[in-house]
């Protein structure tokens, strides 16, 4: 059997001749010795791929041949498929279409009948690598008995160019090289798929079967950090005490290089012929003799890659430096996508954990509004993100008497949320001084102003107490935005603010209590800052209070219920602020006296 | 039995009162299913109820075969007819085998007395 013979060829992208040079690669298969029913079935694998790439080349390159290498070795033949298409995600498992199905077999096929299929993706292109295992024709199969042996002459693969006998090694293009490179780099690319290995044990593995590859002894490679200013070491195959070593004085030759090129930025230098033999009169023994090499992904230094070698054999040769460049850049790929991959399960679990806190902060809001013969209450809460810095309670102490909070942390998401948990809590805690609301913002302030000052946070918070046999209402205001009233027999509508600073702003501050006496058809809206800060279409004016005060004045002929109030208000908001999306928590809390009998479903 | 060019490939058919069969198919590959199953369907006249394509000497089929042959099938099926594979080669039945369409089409091995085995999902037997 004649093996180690490549065949190098272009085919032009058309089903027609695919399906020729397919069948001329199948002949000479036979004609070298190989199983005929196995070089058939390597047939139809060539065929199925083939057409594959002609149906999906690139509008631009739809008219450009397609290279095809197939090597054979004394066991397997492989094929080298340089896609020019835009690429695709490799279905490593491809699953059978319906029976009735008249297409979507072909990858299936190829995956059935080859033992081996790897897609590998870098800048170049897009690289197919197929083997298939095929075993010498049996005595009195071989050559010839196909009936299709062709003579030499029919040996014509329907192609622009075609090279079976490229030396054995040497030059660039030495298949056998080319077979080794591409084994190992394949053989990582499937340890690294089976691992959950992170990138710098990637970047480990890689390195390690390169160095294999061209017989050099040690590796450290640098990552360029996002400052684009200094280094990482990600990985490297040294002693953790030299690694400092070498380290150091990497950085330090960096350093001088650039104070010696004035105009050069520090990317450019690197880029550049890295001098190193000056480097290797830095490097402990016996890690001497380092070559440096750029590794630079789409037009930007990725990181830095040092490999040691032998004295004895001189500098690392040009066929090795291009291998080099392969494996970084395939390693820059897989480092890249390995923290795409890492930073995506981050994402995941965050979302998870934020939804969990979502659940948490919604289970602690009150779930069902009580209702009350007195008063009718309705709110509604709306968060910009998962979680929020809003939050509301409602303690129905007796039949017509509430105590009634709003609260906004400074800031939206999980700190914010974080404290409106806990502020939540000391105001249960203090409800029992339910007649003083500015007490329990004094206690609240109390117990968080050291928490909230080492964040550089505060609370705006308001407290209103309710009482309907006495018809009055007592406030207490913590830097929160006015509560607006409004009497039914006035169509004035009317701001209390009493005096008081955020929570979080001073240790022992003063909170204005201020009584308010409850006119007959009362409506009260207590809402936060995101309510009055939303913008108008063009993002230039804010709704503001006295957009606020003037929607609710214009409202004020009907007496409607205060679902409704919102309801109508958020739809108001809606058209107000047409295409901005919501950018901060929004609580509103619309009170009014009872003017209908209370119903469960209320 | 008439012997027609499918574009470069030549193939054979033999028509009979409701049934015909297409045989010498040297392949059948996506580059010359269009060609095939346009050559197929016109020989398919209404009377037709059994088509059967005698794949002992096709020594190609790819997924575009498949499909063709899976067209026939159906264009088969809507009028209540069969599709048979007669004799299919090694390299077809692999194929077959491997696409499970064994189970989908009726198989029919002929022996070199003349008798025939239809099989389908494996249970099925016909004379």
């Amino acid at each position: 059997m004649n093996c180690g013979t490549s065949i190098d060829c272009r085919i032009l992208p058309d089903l027609h001749h695919v399906r020729e040079s397919a069948a001329n690669i199948h002949r000479h298969l036979i004609k070298l010795g190989y199983d005929p029913h196995q070089s058939r079935e390597f047939e139809i694998i060539l065929v199925e791929v083939l057409n594959n790439l002609v149906a999906h080349a690139t509008r631009q390159k739809i008219h450009e041949n397609i290279r095809l290498v197939v090597s054979c070795h004394r066991e397997s033949v492989n094929a080298q498929i340089f896609d020019h298409s835009h690429g695709f995600i490799w279905n490593e498992n491809p699953q059978l279409p319906g029976d009735d199905a008249e297409s979507g077999r072909g990858l299936y096929l190829v995956h059935q009948l080859a033992d081996s299929v790897q897609y590998f993706r870098n800048l170049e292109g897009n690289l197919l690598w197929i083997e298939k295992k095929l075993k010498p024709a049996s005595p009195g199969e071989s050559s010839g008995t196909d009936g299709t042996t062709p003579s030499a002459t029919q040996l014509n693969i329907n192609a622009d160019s075609m090279d079976d006998s490229l030396p054995a090694s040497g030059s660039e293009q030495d298949p056998d090289m080319n077979q080794e490179v591409l084994s190992a780099l394949f053989g990582v690319i499937r340890e690294i798929s089976e691992s959950r290995d992170s990138s710098p044990a990637v970047a480990r593995r890689l390195l390690h079967r390169l160095c294999c590859l061209i017989e050099s002894e040690w590796f450290m490679f640098f990552e360029v950090l996002p400052d684009r200013e200094n280094f990482r070491l990600t990985a490297s195959s040294i002693e953790e005490d030299r690694e400092r070593i070498i380290e150091n004085s990497f950085s330090l030759l960096v350093k001088q290089m650039l104070l010696s090129a004035h105009d050069h930025t520090w990317d450019e230098i690197l880029r550049g012929e890295f001098p190193n033999e000056v480097f290797n009169n830095y490097l402990p023994s016996p890690y001497k003799w380092a070559h440096v090499c750029p590794v630079v992904i789409a037009g930007e230094l990725f990181g830095v890659l040092t490999l040691g070698h032998r004295p004895s054999s001189g500098s690392i040769p040009p066929k090795h430096r291009r291998l080099i460049q392969i494996f970084s850049e395939f390693l820059a790929i897989q480092i890249q996508s390995r923290k795409a991959q890492e930073s995506q399960i981050r994402s995941t679990v965050l979302k998870q954990e934020l939804e969990i806190a979502r659940n948490i902060q919604q289970a602690l809001l009150p779930g069902k509004l009580p209702l009350d013969n007195y008063f009718e209450i309705s709110v509604s809460c709306e968060t910009a993100q998962k979680v929020g810095g809003d939050f509301f309670d409602i303690e129905h102490l007796s039949e017509g008497e509430f105590l009634i909070y709003i609260v906004d942390v400074m800031g939206k998401g999980i700190p914010a949320a974080l404290f409106a948990t806990i502020c939540r809590t000391i105001f249960k805690y203090n409800k029992s001084h339910y007649r003083s609301p500015a007490h329990i913002l004094s206690e609240t302030n109390n117990y968080l102003f050291d928490d909230l000052c080492s964040v550089e946070m505060f609370i705006t918070a308001q407290v209103l107490y309710l009482n309907a046999r006495e018809k009055k209402a007592i406030l207490a205001n913590a830097g929160h935005p006015p509560l607006i009233i409004k009497s039914g027999n006035n169509p004035s509508v009317r701001e209390v603010c009493p005096e008081g600073l955020p929570i979080g702003i001073y240790r022992d501050t003063f909170f204005e209590e201020q009584v308010i006496p409850l006119p007959a058809n009362f409506d009260i809206l207590m809402y936060t800052d995101g309510l009055t800060d939303t913008r108008d279409a063009e993002n230039r004016e804010y709704f503001g209070i006295n957009g606020l005060k003037s929607w609710i004045g214009s409202n004020s002929d009907c007496h409607k219920a205060p679902h409704e109030v919102i309801r109508e208000l958020k739809g108001f908001l809606r058209k107000f602020s047409t295409h901005n999306i919501q950018s901060d928590d929004q609580t509103i809390i619309a009170i009014s006296e009872r003017r209908t009998c209370p119903s469960p479903s209320s | 039995m008439l012997s027609v060019n499918v574009s470069t490939i030549v193939m054979k058919f033999e028509k009979s009162e409701k049934r015909i069969r297409f045989s010498d198919i040297p392949e059948l590959s996506a580059s010359r299913a269009g060609e095939i199953k346009a050559f197929v369907l016109e020989k398919l006249s209404p009377e037709i109820s059994t088509a059967e394509f005698d794949l002992s000497r096709t020594d190609f089929l790819d997924s575009g075969g498949l499909g063709f042959l899976i067209s026939i099938h159906k264009s088969m099926s809507s009028r209540r007819g069969r599709c048979v594979i007669m004799s299919p080669s090694p390299i077809v039945r692999q194929v077959l085998e491997l696409t499970r369409l064994h189970k989908v089409f009726d198989i029919c091995d002929e022996t070199t007395s003349g008798s025939a085995t239809i099989s389908r999902n494996r249970s099925e037997v016909a004379p």
